[in-house]
């Protein structure tokens, strides 16, 4: 099963074999759930929105172009749907490409008295859940997903360089906040 | 000696640097203890990264998507086969009509004639009908019916969306 590939899946459920399209799902679940709960920052949300996506791919499966690779396509479906998630819920949705300083709202807002403390690495993790939708999904697919910018660009359609800035920016938060919180010296 | 610029440093850990660039980070990076630093802070970050968690969906999950999807594949065949009835008996209504109109004129050759004068009739009603509908829909009158019509076909959306939205949450829950 694992040496199917993706569009061989398609075209066997185009076929009307519909239960194959269950191994895309298999196949997909996780990694889309990961990228949907660091969106909407909710494990139960993410379900629901995972499911939307997976049916609104199957029901989308006639109009996919094979030129396009599948998770491209479908991580599309899924940022799309998150963000649409997000905005019914009347949360707040980031510009992709907002100012810096809108970000260092996480550095404001941790209370290293308040917290447990962790290792570096967990600490990192729990500031990668508080990043807003946009700059979490792109960290999930560029170290996630192992996808390249161009790919991410496509999927958010946005610009390759804004990918870039909003991955770099991250990167940049997320050195600044372990270098406040007193990680320096685990660091090195 | 000015620092290197953390967008630089993010380009050297994504290997984006042209050689000449390269080199002169490498050896600001030999000779600036700070620089240094500041990189191995940030390939920390980016090492870190690489380990993102992942999350893992409810063990039933694929099978609730597969029961979801064969769901709304049913509706929608109870669909099109509601469609197809509805427009099924309206054909076959329409088609008995044209038969026994056929059947009337075939079987009487003499109420070809009526028939010819009842077209008539119904022509010159027709006109009379055309001629007084050009003094009611004047100009003015049109931009009257046609705001009326418009905000009545707003409000009948408006409800139909909220009646859809009301129905689709009754359906989730």
């Amino acid at each position: 099963m694992k040496n199917i590939s993706d569009l061989e899946i398609i075209e066997s459920v185009k076929k009307g074999n519909r239960a194959d399209y269950s191994i895309l799902v298999d196949r997909y679940k996780n990694k889309a759930f990961s990228l949907i709960v660091r969106m909407v920052k909710n494990q139960m949300d993410a379900e629901e929105v995972l499911q939307d996506c997976f049916v609104k791919a199957y029901n989308s499966l006639e109009s996919f172009k094979q030129q396009a690779k599948f998770s491209t396509w479908f991580y599309r479906i899924v940022y799309n749907t998150a963000l649409t998630r997000l905005s019914t819920k009347k949360r707040k949705v980031e510009n992709d490409m907002s100012s810096i300083d809108e970000l260092y709202f996480l550095e404001s807002n941790y209370n290293p008295e308040t917290t447990e403390q962790k290792d570096s690495s967990q600490f990192m993790q729990s500031m990668i859940e508080k990043l807003p939708p946009s700059y979490s999904a792109v960290i999930n697919m560029f170290y996630l997903d192992n996808m390249s910018c161009e790919e991410i660009s496509e999927i958010m359609q946005t610009s390759v360089s804004n990918v870039k800035v909003m991955l770099h920016r991250s990167r940049i938060l997320l050195r600044d906040i372990l270098i406040k919180n007193n990680y320096a010296e685990e660091i090195l | 000696m000015i620092p290197i610029d953390d967008e630089t440093l993010n380009q050297y850990i994504d290997g984006e640097l042209d050689q000449s660039k390269l080199n002169i980070v490498k050896e600001q990076l030999i000779n600036s203890e700070i620089d240094r630093k500041r990189l191995e802070y940030l390939q920390k970050v980016h090492g870190d990264l690489g380990q993102l968690k992942i999350y893992q969906t409810s063990a039933n999950f694929t099978s609730f998507v597969m029961s979801k999807l064969e769901k709304k594949l049913k509706s929608s065949k109870k669909d099109k086969i509601f469609i197809l009835s509805i427009s099924s008996v309206f054909m076959i209504f329409c088609l008995a009509i044209a038969g026994y109109l056929l059947f009337n004129i075939i079987s009487d050759p003499s109420s070809t004639g009526l028939i010819v004068e009842k077209t008539n009739l119904y022509m010159s009603i027709l006109m009379q009908f055309t001629e007084s509908a050009k003094e009611i829909f004047t100009p003015q009158n049109i931009s009257i019916f046609g705001s009326i019509i418009s905000f009545g076909f707003l409000a009948v959306a408006y409800f139909m969306y909220e009646e859809h939205k009301f129905s689709k949450r009754k359906i989730e829950q």
